[in-house]
C-alpha cells in the first residue's frame, strides 16, 4: 500500500500545492476541490462559463479561489506525467474513448497515478511549463501562476518527504 | 456653506416594474384566453372546453417552473447533512439576522463554484450555495464580508417574495410560447389547405417572435430590478462586502446593449454605482417605457376583440378597453416619472421622451397583436394616420407633462421624499381618473376611425352615413364628444389637473398666485368648451330613410334582436312573422344602419322589412315642424349631396314605400308615386300636436 504521505495522485499533489501557496484554503480543500478532481472537463467548462442564474447573485464566480485552479493544474500534470511527458493531452483531458469504454465495461474510474520512478530534469522542466500554461489559461495572474508551477515541481521532487506534506502522522489518504 | 442635498431612498417609492410585469401579464393572459376561446369554440357555449384549453395553455409554464426547480433542488444536498457544521452555523446566524418571513432551507450545490441562488416553491424557499462561497465563511477580512453579503442578498430575495414574481414571469413566458405555437400551427394548416398565404404565415411568425422577445425583455428587466432591490436590502447590514463582490467582476462587464437588456442581472458596474449612490435607481431607461407601452398596445387590440366577440355592446367595448388597459399604463408611466422627479440630475426632457416612448410603443404594440388575426376577423392596430396620431401624441404628451409637474411640484415641499405615501394617496386616484378617461377617449377615437379606414372602402359599407360624409373625422370627433359627455368630463379632468398642481404648490409657498393662474386657465378652458359646444351640433338624432322590402300585420311572437338584422331573406321573413309590436323595441337607437331591419311602425299598426339606410342625418341640413291639412309633419331640408341622394332614391323606387326613421323609431312609410326633386321633403308622422313634431325636428337638427 502506498503511504499516504507521498504524492501519487492529483488529489495529493493539489493538496500539497494548496498548503504551499494558499494555506488559508486548506480547511475547505476537500469540498472545493472535489468537483475539479472528479470531472475536470465539466468543472472547467462551468468555471469558464458566464452564469446568469435567476435570483442568484449574478456575477458568476465572485471570489477567485486558488484551489480550483490548483486542482485542475494538478490533474493536467498527473495526466501528462503518467501518459509520459509530451504525449499528454495538454488541456487536462485524457482519452475520452478509453474513459467511455471503461465506463461501459463498468470498471471504476481509477485515479491516474504518478510513476514511482523519479522524474528527470527535462521532464520536470516540461511539467513546469505545462503547469504554468494551464494556470495562465485558467485566468491566474503570472506571478501567482509561476509560484504555483514552482510549488508543483517542489511537490514532485520532494514527493516522499513527510514534512513537506504536513499531514498528521497516520492520517488516511483520500 | 452649501446646504447638503437630501438623500432619497429609492425604496420609498413604489416600483413601476410591478406594473410593467402586470401589463405583460395582461397581454399574455388575454392572448391565452383568446386562443383558448378560439380553440374551444366558446362562442357556441363550450365553457368547460374553454377552461380545459386554458389549462392546456397555462400548464407548460407551471410545469417548466416545477421541472426547473426540481432539477436545481436535486443537484443539491441539505447543508446540515454535509458535515459542514461551521458553515451551516454561519449561514443560520445570517438567517436569524435578516429574519425572512418564511422558513428557509439551506443546501449545498456541489457544482456551483462560488455561485448562489434562491429556488424552490415560493412558500418553501431554498437557498443553494456553492462550495467555494461556503469556504469563505471561515476566511478572514473581506472574503468573510463577501460571504455575508452574498447570503444576505439571497435572503433579501426570500424576504421580498421574489420567487412569486419569478414563478409568474416563468408561467407568462411559457404561456406566451405555447399560444404562439398553437397560433402558428393553425396558420400553417391554413397554408396547407390553401386558405392562407405563406406571406401571412411568415408575417405572423415575425409577430410571434416579436411578442416572445417583448416578453423576455420585460421579464428580464423585472428580474434586474429585483436584483437591485435585493442589493439595497442587503446593503442595510453593510455595503463593503457587496462592493467587493461586485467590483471583482467590474472590468469584465463590457457588454453590448442587447446583452445588457437580455441579462437577468444588472452589470457589475451598474450595481457598484447603485450601491454607492442609490438615488441613481430613481431613473429608469426610456426603453422601459417603450416596452411597457408596446405590451399595452397589444393588450388594447386583443381585449377589444375579445369583448366584441363576447357580445358586449359595441359602443362600450372601446371605453372598457381604454380604461382597463389605460389605467395601469398611466400608473406605469406615472411611477416612472415620479421616481425620476426626485433624481439628482433629472433630465428636463424626461416627460417628452417618455411620451415619445409611450406613443411609439402603443402604435407598434397595437400592430403586434397576432391572435385577433388568426381567427379570420382582423381588427388591426392604431391607424398610422395624422388624424389619429396627432390627438394621441397630444394626449400622451399632456398626460406625461402633468404627471411630471405633479411630482416636481410636490418635491419642492418634500425634497427628501419623506411624505411619499401622502403624495401617492392623492396622486394615484387622480392619475387613474385622468389616465382612464384620456385613454378611453383616445382609444374610442382611434377604434372608430380605424372602422372608417378599414370599412368604408368596402362595397357593402358605401351606404353607411359616415362613409358618405366628406369629413368623417369631424363627425367621429363630435360623436365621441357626445358619447363621453365631453363637457362634464373635460371640466372634471381640468379641475383635477389644476387642483393637483396648485394645491401642493400653495401648501409650500402659501401664495395665491398659482391659484389665480389656475382659475384663469380653468375659465379659459370652460369658455373654449362652451364655444365648441355652441358651434357644434353635438346631439343630433339619427334620422334615416330605408326602402321598405316587405310588410305584415302586427300579431306575432317574441324574437331575438340579432335575427331582426339578418341579411338572409328567409330569416327576415321569419323575423317579420315573429316580431311582437306590443313589446318595447330593444333595438331602438342601437340598430346597425348598414344592415336590413325588421321593425314595427311607431303606432304598432304594421310591421316592415327595411333595406339598409340610404340617406342619413349627415345628408340633412335642417329640420322643422309643420302643420299640413292632414295633420302635423316634419319638413327636412337636404344638403347638396343629400338632395342628389334623395332624388336618386325616389327615382329608383317609384311605386315602393320609403320608411323614415328617427333613432330607429319608424315615423312614417309613404309610398313614392313619382320621382321627387328639390332640396326639401315633408314627412308625415304619428304626431298628435305641433309640439310633438317640433321635438323630433329639434332632435334631428341637433339644436
Amino acid at each position: 500500500m502506498v503511504p499516504s504521505t507521498t504524492v501519487r495522485t492529483a488529489d495529493e499533489l493539489a493538496r500539497r500545492v494548496v498548503r504551499k501557496i494558499a494555506p488559508e484554503e486548506l480547511p475547505s480543500f476537500d469540498i472545493v476541490a472535489a468537483p475539479y478532481l472528479e470531472s475536470p472537463e465539466r468543472a472547467e467548462r462551468r468555471l469558464r462559463q458566464a452564469h446568469d442564474d435567476p435570483l442568484g447573485f449574478g456575477l458568476g464566480d465572485i471570489v477567485a479561489m486558488a484551489t480550483p485552479v490548483i486542482a485542475l493544474v494538478s490533474g493536467s500534470v498527473v495526466t501528462a506525467v503518467s501518459d509520459s511527458v509530451g504525449k499528454a493531452v495538454r488541456d487536462g483531458t485524457t482519452n475520452a474513448v478509453r474513459k467511455a469504454w471503461r465506463k461501459v465495461r463498468g470498471k471504476p474510474q481509477k485515479p491516474l497515478e504518478l510513476p514511482s520512478t523519479p522524474l528527470t530534469a527535462a521532464q520536470l522542466a516540461e511539467v513546469r511549463q505545462i503547469a504554468l500554461q494551464r494556470a495562465l489559461s485558467l485566468g491566474m495572474k503570472r506571478q501567482k501562476a509561476e509560484a504555483l508551477a514552482d510549488a508543483v515541481i517542489a511537490a514532485l521532487v520532494l514527493r516522499d518527504n513527510d514534512e513537506d506534506t504536513g499531514r498528521e502522522s497516520g492520517e488516511a489518504s483520500r | 456653506m452649501t446646504e447638503a442635498k437630501p438623500q432619497v431612498n429609492p425604496r420609498a417609492f413604489p416600483s413601476e416594474m410591478v406594473l410593467l410585469l402586470l401589463l405583460l401579464a395582461a397581454t399574455v393572459l388575454l392572448n391565452v384566453i383568446f386562443v383558448a376561446n378560439w380553440l374551444s369554440g366558446i362562442e357556441h357555449g363550450g365553457v368547460g372546453t374553454f377552461l380545459q384549453k386554458l389549462q392546456t395553455l397555462l400548464t407548460p409554464g407551471v410545469a417548466a417552473y416545477g421541472i426547473y426547480t426540481a432539477i436545481r433542488i436535486r443537484r443539491s444536498t441539505p447543508l446540515g447533512a454535509t458535515g459542514l457544521d461551521e458553515a451551516n452555523n454561519a449561514v443560520n446566524d445570517l438567517v436569524l439576522q435578516v429574519s425572512p418571513p418564511r422558513r428557509v432551507d439551506i443546501r449545498l450545490g456541489k457544482h456551483l463554484g462560488s455561485r448562489a441562488y434562491v429556488t424552490g416553491a415560493p412558500r418553501r424557499p431554498i437557498i443553494v450555495l456553492g462550495p467555494e462561497l461556503l469556504a469563505l465563511h471561515s476566511m478572514p477580512g473581506e472574503r468573510k464580508a463577501v460571504f455575508d453579503a452574498v447570503v444576505r442578498h439571497e435572503l433579501a430575495h426570500v424576504h421580498a417574495g421574489d420567487l412569486w414574481w419569478y414563478q409568474l414571469a416563468t408561467v407568462l413566458r411559457f404561456a406566451n410560447l405555447s399560444t404562439g405555437f398553437f397560433a402558428l400551427l393553425a396558420l400553417w394548416f391554413d397554408v396547407l389547405l390553401n386558405r392562407g398565404s405563406i406571406t401571412t404565415f411568415l408575417l405572423s411568425t415575425l409577430r410571434v417572435a416579436a411578442l416572445t422577445l417583448l416578453t423576455e425583455l420585460i421579464a428580464r428587466a423585472f428580474l434586474r430590478a429585483r436584483e437591485h432591490s435585493a442589493d439595497l436590502h442587503a446593503a442595510q447590514y453593510g455595503v463593503e462586502g457587496l462592493l467587493t463582490a461586485v467590483r471583482t467582476r467590474e472590468t469584465a462587464q463590457t457588454r453590448s446593449v442587447v446583452r445588457t437588456w437580455l441579462r437577468r442581472h444588472p452589470g457589475a458596474d451598474e450595481r457598484s454605482q447603485a450601491l454607492t449612490n442609490p438615488m441613481r435607481l430613481l431613473a429608469s431607461p426610456v426603453g422601459q417605457a417603450f416596452v411597457g407601452a408596446t405590451a399595452a398596445g397589444a393588450a388594447f387590440v386583443t381585449l377589444q376583440d375579445l369583448l366584441l366577440r363576447s357580445g358586449t355592446e359595441n359602443k362600450s367595448t372601446s371605453v372598457i378597453t381604454g380604461m382597463a388597459i389605460g389605467i395601469p399604463l398611466t400608473l406605469f408611466a406615472a411611477f416612472d416619472l415620479w421616481r425620476g422627479a426626485w433624481q439628482e440630475d433629472r433630465n428636463r426632457l424626461r416627460p417628452l421622451l417618455t411620451a415619445a416612448a409611450l406613443l411609439s410603443g402603443l402604435v407598434i404594440g397595437s400592430h403586434l397583436a397576432l391572435y385577433t388575426r388568426v381567427s379570420g376577423l382582423a381588427p388591426v392596430g392604431i391607424p398610422i394616420a395624422p388624424s389619429v396620431l396627432l390627438p394621441l401624441a397630444v394626449g400622451v404628451l399632456g398626460l406625461c407633462w402633468w404627471l411630471d409637474a405633479l411630482s416636481t411640484s410636490w418635491r419642492q415641499s418634500d425634497p427628501g421624499a419623506a411624505r411619499v405615501p401622502a403624495f401617492l394617496k392623492f396622486a394615484v386616484p387622480s392619475a387613474c381618473l385622468v389616465g382612464g378617461w384620456l385613454f378611453a377617449v383616445l382609444w374610442t377615437w382611434s377604434a372608430r376611425l380605424r372602422g372608417v379606414y378599414l370599412g368604408c372602402p368596402t362595397e357593402q359599407a358605401k351606404a353607411v352615413a359616415i362613409c358618405q360624409s366628406p369629413t368623417p373625422q369631424t363627425d367621429i370627433a363630435l360623436k365621441v364628444a357626445r358619447d363621453f359627455g365631453f363637457t362634464f368630463w373635460s371640466v372634471l379632468t381640468v379641475l383635477v389637473v389644476a387642483a393637483t398642481l396648485v394645491v401642493p404648490h400653495h401648501l409650500h409657498t402659501r401664495t395665491l398666485r398659482p391659484v389665480a393662474f389656475a382659475a384663469v386657465a380653468v375659465l379659459v378652458t370652460l369658455a373654449a368648451l362652451w364655444t365648441t359646444r355652441s358651434a357644434a351640433p353635438l346631439d343630433r338624432a339619427r334620422a334615416e330613410f330605408r326602402v321598405v322590402l316587405d310588410t305584415s300585420s302586427p300579431q306575432a311572437l317574441g324574437i331575438a334582436a340579432r335575427e331582426r338584422q339578418s341579411t338572409n331573406s328567409s330569416a327576415q321573413a321569419e323575423a317579420l312573422s315573429a316580431l311582437d309590436c306590443a313589446e318595447p323595441d330593444p333595438l331602438r337607437g342601437k340598430a346597425d344602419p348598414t344592415l336590413p331591419l325588421v321593425i314595427c311602425a311607431a303606432d304598432a299598426s304594421e310591421k316592415f322589412v327595411l333595406a339598409p339606410a340610404s340617406l342619413a342625418t349627415v345628408d340633412i341640413e335642417d329640420a322643422e315642424a309643420d302643420q299640413t291639412p292632414s295633420g302635423y309633419a316634419v319638413r327636412l331640408r337636404f344638403t347638396a349631396e343629400g338632395r342628389q341622394r334623395w332624388e336618386e332614391l325616389t327615382r329608383t323606387n317609384v311605386g315602393k314605400r320609403i320608411a323614415f326613421l328617427v333613432n330607429d323609431e319608424l315615423l312614417s312609410a309613404p309610398e313614392i308615386s313619382q320621382p321627387l326633386t328639390g332640396d326639401s321633403a315633408e314627412l308625415p308622422g304619428p304626431f298628435t300636436s305641433l309640439d310633438q313634431a317640433k321635438k323630433f325636428a329639434d332632435a334631428i337638427r341637433g339644436s
